[in-house]
């Protein structure tokens, strides 16, 4: 038997729970019913332990898929609980998210910290948060930095320059090609002379 | 004019003895008496896990070590293991001892600089001298095998990058000798002076009841009574069939996590004897790899863990079908050591006291900014 028959499926009886290769518990839920869920999972089922929240942006589909990344000592059990958030922002030009996230951090107060690098990083709006402020970044107009469509390589172009001296910078790529084709030329020629 | 009652904000740091890297706590002062504590971070951002989702499997390979200077390897082992779980890549066994080895040499290192910070934070100069030389000599034997130092770039995905130097494993055991005649040095000079002990004993202390909880790990939990480590409780590599102990301690101040750090080294060496004694002599050390631009990661998600010398390091990779990780998220220890544990624990202690709390909490600020 294992520990979702045992444990998890009596207690949880209408939710699906799924397993990976590497033995971890996954289960789907909104954010209507997260708070409740996960703080049962925590007082009833033994997660003692909010390990991190992870989050990935799926453009494509869009959404942001977060991962409440629970684990229980007692158990030896790691359990996703996992979030399909809408990407899309508001038009206020605050770059957060329509959709609002429930903070977890009256159970963990770790989450705070977690939350705020959500909030900032991928413009999740938490709600129910006592201290949002910024985390790593200083004064950020831009686009939040870990999702999808923000352009590195047009925020670098726009915000630095190059370094004095660097402006024939070329492609390591073209350069290694022209150096191929110099050895190759000489090479040919060489063979052409012993013949 | 003076008011008594009034509070003085300063920033300590970012510059400061008590850590590798920069980051600041803002105190609230009532004389010399901490009354509130602020972490900033923000000075050392790099964007790494930004920089992983645009760069191919062994592009990317080469700037995970640098997530945190006292201890690449077990980002490394992470990177390399989340990806052979997600492309279903099996090690050979050798590969899988060496890896083992280069975890718990890299555990000594990082354990010998700690020594050296926290040496460093307290005004015992010898010590920081003594540890960051003894730790060159691992360091050494990290360069022949692996060319860097510091950041060794060794362990691959499906693999390592080298097989190991002719009288590699003679020249640990030789160096492990010496450690082992150098640990009553230490003790004299610094586990038991007199000097760390009196500020050490009752300062910095964790809650025991809530540690668990509040995600705190490595040996901070450890020296708050609870025999918890990831090699233990989810074994990865070889340390499953390894023999030793995990050091505890309940009083869970910063003398005895210093305690329980001297007993880790003894039993790294421990570790290391049994794995020179057991290392396959033949075999393959790496499965080749397809071309980076050929070399395609099913769609999937996993989350692997490592006991670093700080505690856990744990990393979320998921996978989009394309040669590049849709996203790679990086939890060290210090996301919560040097946040919400390192505020709470500096309320009421001493000024004095922060550099050597955070040394003691193993807070690495390059980690939490990744």
């Amino acid at each position: 038997m294992s520990f979702i028959d045992t444990d998890l499926q009596p207690r949880f009886p209408n939710r699906e729970f799924t397993v990976d290769a590497q033995g971890i518990i996954k289960t789907e839920t909104n954010t209507a019913e997260l708070l409740g869920l996960i703080s049962r999972f925590h007082n009833e089922s033994g997660f003692e332990l909010l390990d991190t929240i992870s989050c990935t942006d799926w453009i494509e589909e869009g959404v942001l898929h977060l991962n409440y990344i629970l684990y229980s000592y007692q158990h030896n059990q790691t359990l996703f609980v996992k979030v399909k958030l809408p990407r899309e922002l508001k038009e206020d030009g605050t770059k957060r998210t329509v959709a609002e996230l429930p903070s977890v951090s009256s159970i963990w107060p770790q989450a705070e910290d977690f939350e705020r690098e959500l909030w900032e990083m991928f413009g999740v709006n938490v709600v129910g948060h006592n201290d949002l402020r910024e985390f790593f970044l200083e004064d950020w107009q831009d686009l939040p930095p870990n999702r999808r469509d923000f352009d590195t390589l047009k925020f670098v172009n726009d915000h630095f320059e190059f370094r004095v001296g660097r402006e024939d910078a070329k492609s390591v790529a073209e350069e290694r090609k022209r150096l191929k084709e110099l050895r190759d030329m000489e090479k040919a020629k060489l063979s052409g002379e012993t013949e | 004019m003076y008011k008594s009652n009034q509070l003085v904000k300063i920033f300590h740091g970012p510059q400061h003895p008590g850590i590798t890297g920069n980051m600041s706590v803002e105190l609230d002062l009532d004389a010399e008496t901490i009354v509130n504590a602020t972490t900033h971070v923000g000075y050392l951002h790099r964007g790494f896990e930004k920089l992983v989702e645009r760069r191919t499997i062994p592009q990317a390979f080469t700037i995970v070590c640098r997530i945190c200077v006292p201890a690449p390897a077990p980002n490394e082992a992470n990177f390399a293991r989340g990806i052979e779980n997600l492309a279903g890549i099996e090690i050979p066994e050798k590969a899988s001892w060496i890896r083992t080895m280069v975890l718990e040499m890299q555990r000594i290192t990082a354990q010998f600089l700690w020594m050296a910070g926290q040496g460093g934070s307290l005004g015992l100069y010898v010590n920081p001298q003594w540890a960051v030389a003894d730790r060159d000599f691992m360091l050494d034997l990290f360069e022949e095998l692996t060319g860097g130092r510091v950041y060794h770039m060794y362990i691959y995905p499906g693999g390592v990058r080298r097989d190991l130097p002719d009288g590699f494993l003679d020249k640990l055991s030789a160096l492990l000798d010496y450690y082992e005649t150098r640990l009553p040095e230490y003790d004299r000079v610094f586990f038991n002076n007199a000097v760390f002990k009196k500020r050490a004993i009752g300062a910095g202390i964790v809650d025991p009841s809530t540690a668990l909880k509040y995600g705190i790990t490595g040996p901070v939990l450890r020296a708050a009574g609870y025999q918890k480590d990831v090699r233990k409780y989810a074994p990865y590599e070889k340390y499953s069939e390894l023999e030793f102990d995990i050091p505890t301690a309940t009083e869970s101040d910063v003398y005895a996590r210093a305690m329980v750090r001297r007993e880790e080294l003894v039993q790294s060496f421990r570790i290391l004897r049994q794995i020179i004694q057991r290392m396959p002599k033949t075999g393959d050390y790496q499965v080749k790899l397809k071309n980076h631009h050929q070399f395609k990661i099913p769609t999937g998600e996993t989350w692997v863990r490592t006991e670093s010398a700080r505690g856990e390091f744990a990393y979320y990779m998921a996978s989009d079908g394309s040669e590049y990780l849709r996203r790679m998220q990086v939890k060290g220890p210090s996301m919560v050591h040097a946040m919400s544990l390192l505020e709470t624990v500096l309320k009421g202690a001493q000024l004095a006291d922060v550099a050597m709390i955070m040394n003691s909490l193993g807070t690495c600020p390059p980690e939490i900014e990744r």
